[in-house]
């Protein structure tokens, strides 16, 4: 009998402690972050949408080394053709990269000599299908100014 | 009423036998009304207060402070397909949900909303209120065994088992309120809570008489079963979704999903509101008189228009309590994790029920004590 | 279906690939009699990802993102038994600094992955609040994650002999207030859940896990401490820079859910000294005064405390294509979150592992299920397999 009377005392007082803590939640502050008007404030280092850089005159940074092709962990996504021009300097003609099977794991970027190949913030990457995502070279491209941002963001970072 | 009622017919050249028959259906179109809208209501404050106990913001898309959001949902579930596997027995798996819902819509018409606003005023009220709610409990088990689909099964079966071991220490702690009133019809329940405890300004508040002072355990007991009754968290076996994906209701969707969902809102409150009434004195205010009549009768002489100001201060005051008690149900729900089964029944049979039977003591000892010094 | 065929019969019940509460997609077989399980039949497979298969077809640096995937909620630790793996077969040795921030990393990782665990499983006890809190504890910590790594659950930040990138600036004190935090909010869990009556009832002494049983089965991690065998390979076989921490190891007797519960409990607090300690002790200090220091200091020694080998991030800077490891083989263990996760990796002196073997924990946990659950309740399904931590990845791999 009095273990009875013991448990249900106890037994209430517990169950009081918790619903009073779960009362003072009430009070606080809602974490929500209400996505589509708000977005979350992401780091420099974060990895998203990959990128190619270019130089002042607008050319890719890109000497066409295969570098990048040979981490990446998920085979032929990352395509490279390129070619010498005339004073003997690397042209790139063709560079796609197929978002829709990249794992985003930042393994290029890292390999890459020249800081060609860098990763954006953008992350809202779906569409409707899958040869959407294959992007080329007009698409990866950053303009000079934007490629001058993200290298003095990733710079001030290291 | 009735007279108008009859005379519009009338007038319209309608005869009257068509409106003696379609009177009494009056009532329940009110109730139906009713019942749809305080679900709308009950389903977004319970999704408003659980984000808010959980630091979240709930519903705020569809309309002002996601206000439209249940409608939307409503809509949604009302254009869904109504699936039907290939083996289930389709006439009790239509019937179920029809079943579980058509008692609780007749118990809405025996509640007292205000002095007046009682759609069927029976002298064994009480009793039928009891009567149609254990119904409920044979669609749920209906629809467990229709679906043929094992946890539905599962469902169905646990619900039986927890409706039989909760209805008995619920109705004997009723049994108390019986003893105290001295009657069975719920308006006359609320009524006997009026007076308070003895004559003097402050000791003549309504407070004082609820039946919760004498029958504090009751209360309590009652509370508790009430919420298995209607299978909420921390008694929600039935539908346990982490055990049972979603126990009776797995096989639902469509229009039958929503009346098993219509149901288990409108029973939550319609418990609460039998909570109110019984224990926490009904549409009675707290005070010994009620607010706006004591405010308003000196500039307004009109007894018509207090009268109608007293019957709106009634329903507030049953709203307000109702809320209240739906509210600890729903901060009940984000604290407490689910039963098992046979714990149960264990708690049922060996904790609730001597507890209802040491309140029936308590209350008839009380009883009988104040039955001597009144005379 | 005639009545009578159904009666009197034991009842098949397949929980699973997809219910709520099998953490992923495991698949289990129940034969059940009224509500008390006969048997039941682990099936597994359906999140198998060929993760070893694919290590013998990728040159090291392209196998490291992988191996993030082997267990999602952990994948620091799974990175760290490769790169431990790899860094002996190839004798590189590993900075300081690179190890105190591994040891940072992983005991964070230690702690976001208990609190999943503990969201599940009240979840699946039915408390549906306590799973919030936690989460936002975790969002806490999961930033700090993507502000140093890049991403949110993949991180692939180690890497054969260290670290790929620094500490951010400003890191370290948002790591030193969170600690600080941290176990307020563990004592608000406890207020909730640990002596709620409800909760006491439906895991004690239920799932008892015996000392036996649980050498028999080869179980690891919080599971046996929960049984009372002090077993913890960060006291025993300190790899990393355990050795210099001063920490302990948390048992309990009974070897029930609500021991196993105690325990993670414990350990996260534990975590959280352990990370309070390596902030302080970490060679080099915060990345603001190293990056000063090193500037002004500038002598480029081997032993000097602002650019010596302690400091730096990388062992040796490895080219991705030429990066061969010597003919040889290794086995790693770590003391993971869920147990004990080992790697045996097999070189051939190619450029590519011969053969990477994933030994894990939850795949013990899973043979045991089926004799912890005999002759129970079903509801007793979830306290038992949601207090052993079982994650389907990992599993499965
Ligand atoms: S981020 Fe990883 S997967 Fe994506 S292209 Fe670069 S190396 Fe390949
Ligand atoms: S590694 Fe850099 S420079 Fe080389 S091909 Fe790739 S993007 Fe171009």
């Amino acid at each position: 009998m009095k273990k009875i009377v013991n448990k249900t005392v106890s037994g209430i007082i517990e169950i009081a402690r918790g619903m009073f803590t779960i009362l003072k939640h009430a009070f606080r502050p809602a974490i929500t972050l209400e996505y589509p008007e708000k977005k979350p404030i992401l780091s420099s280092r974060i990895r998203g949408k990959l990128a190619l850089t270019t130089n002042q005159e607008g050319n890719l940074n890109c000497v066409g080394c295969m570098s990048c092709t040979k981490v990446c962990p998920c085979g032929d996504l990352i395509q490279i053709e390129s070619s010498k021009d005339e004073n003997n300097k690397p042209v790139v003609n063709k560079f796609t990269i197929d978002i829709g099977r990249c794992i985003f794991c930042g393994n290029c970027t890292q390999a890459c000599p020249k800081d060609a190949l860098i990763m954006t913030d953008e992350y809202e990457l779906a569409d409707y299908s899958r040869e959407s995502l294959v992007f080329d070279k007009d698409k990866l491209m950053l303009s000079p100014e934007e490629s001058a941002n993200w290298r003095d963001k990733k710079e001030r970072d290291s | 009423m009735h007279d108008i009622y009859i005379e519009i017919f009338n007038k319209l050249g309608i005869p009257t036998v068509l409106a003696e028959i379609t009177w009494p259906v009056i009532p329940f179109i009110f109730v139906a009304i009713l019942l749809i809208l305080v679900v709308i209501f009950l389903v977004l404050m319970e999704r408003k207060v659980l984000a808010w106990l959980t630091v979240r913001k709930g519903p705020n898309r569809v309309g002002p402070f996601g206000f439209f959001q249940t409608i939307a949902d409503a809509i949604k579930l009302l254009c869904k397909e109504d699936i039907m596997s290939k083996d289930t027995n389709k006439i009790l798996f239509t019937l179920a949900p029809m079943i579980v819902f058509a008692p609780i819509m007749i118990i809405y018409g025996l509640m007292p909303f205000t002095e007046k606003f009682v759609a069927i005023n029976l002298a064994a009220g009480l009793f039928l209120v009891f009567a149609l709610s254990s119904i409920t409990t044979v669609g749920i088990v209906l629809a467990g065994w229709a679906s043929n689909n094992k946890y539905s099964l599962l469902g169905g079966m646990r619900s039986a088992a927890q409706a039989i071991s909760y209805e008995i220490p619920l109705v004997i702690a009723v049994l108390s309120i019986a003893v105290l009133a001295g009657t069975l019809n719920l308006s006359d329940i609320v009524i006997a809570q009026a007076g308070g405890f003895s004559d003097g300004a402050f000791f003549s508040w309504n407070v004082f008489s609820w039946n919760i002072i004498p029958a504090f355990i009751g209360f309590v007991v009652f509370f508790i079963c009430s919420i298995a009754e209607v299978n909420r968290i921390p008694f929600d076996l039935p539908e346990a979704e982490s055990e049972l994906v979603s126990g009776y209701n797995t096989e639902y969707s469509g229009m039958k999903f929503a009346l098993f969902f219509l149901a288990e809102y409108a029973a939550m409150f319609i418990m609460s509101v039998l909570i109110v009434t019984l224990f926490l004195g009904g549409y009675l205010s707290p005070f010994s008189d009620y607010l706006s009549v004591t405010l308003f009768q000196n500039i307004i002489h009109n007894q018509n228009i207090l009268y109608i100001f007293m019957h709106i201060e009634q329903g507030f005051w049953l709203i307000a309590k109702t809320y209240f008690v739906i509210f600890i149900i729903i901060w009940i729900r984000a604290t407490l994790p689910r039963l098992r089964a046979d714990q149960l029944m264990s708690f049922a049979w060996k904790f609730l029920l001597p507890l209802s039977l040491v309140n029936l003591t308590i209350v008839a000892v009380f009883k009988y004590f104040s039955t001597l010094m009144n005379g | 279906m005639a009545l009578e065929s159904t009666l009197n019969k034991e009842m098949i019940i397949n929980v699973g690939p997809q219910h709520p509460s099998t953490h992923g997609v495991l698949r289990l077989v129940m034969t059940l009699e009224g509500e008390i399980i006969k048997d039941t039949k682990p099936v597994i497979g359906y999140l198998h990802r060929g993760l070893e298969k694919l290590a013998e077809s990728r040159n090291y640096f392209q196998y490291l993102p992988m191996v993030d995937r082997v267990d999602y909620l952990s994948s620091f630790f799974c990175s760290a038994a490769f790169c431990y793996a790899v860094e002996s077969i190839a004798g590189l040795k590993v900075p300081k600094r690179a190890e105190y921030i591994r040891l940072i990393t992983m005991e964070f990782n230690r702690i976001t992955s208990h609190l999943m665990w503990l969201t599940a499983f009240l979840l699946d006890l039915g408390a549906t609040t306590p799973m919030f809190y936690a989460f936002r504890e975790r969002e806490d910590i999961v930033k700090l994650f993507e502000e140093l790594t890049g991403q949110r659950m993949m991180y692939n930040f180690y890497t054969f002999g260290g670290v790929k990138k620094d500490l951010p600036e400003g890191w370290m004190t948002k790591a030193v207030d969170l600690c600080k935090s941290m176990p307020k909010m563990f004592d608000e869990y406890e207020a909730i859940i640990t002596k709620n009556p409800i909760f006491m009832e439906r895991t004690k002494g239920v799932g008892v896990l015996t000392q036996k049983m649980a050498a028999d089965y080869a179980i690891t991690g919080a599971n046996i401490r929960g049984s009372g065998i002090d077993f913890d390979l960060r006291k025993t076989n300190p790899y990393s820079v355990y050795d210099e921490i001063d920490f302990k190891t948390h048992l309990a007797e009974n070897g029930d859910s609500y021991d196993r519960y105690m325990v993670r409990i414990a350990e996260m607090r534990e975590s959280v000294k352990i990370i309070e300690q390596a902030l302080k002790q970490i060679p080099g200090g915060t990345p603001e005064r190293l990056k000063v220091k090193s500037v002004n200091c500038g002598c480029k020694k081997e032993d000097c405390e602002f650019c010596g080998f302690d400091v730096q991030l990388v062992g040796k800077k490895l080219n991705a294509a030429v990066f061969k490891p010597p003919v040889g083989e290794v086995i790693s263990m770590i003391e993971a979150p869920r147990g004990v996760i080992t790697c045996y990796v097999v070189s051939d002196g190619t450029n590519k592992p011969y053969r990477v073997k994933w030994r894990t924990p939850s795949f013990s946990s899973v043979q045991l299920l089926p004799e912890l659950i005999k002759g129970k309740n079903y509801s007793d399904l979830m306290p038992i397999f949601g207090s052993l931590d079982v994650v389907l990845p990992e599993v499965d791999r």
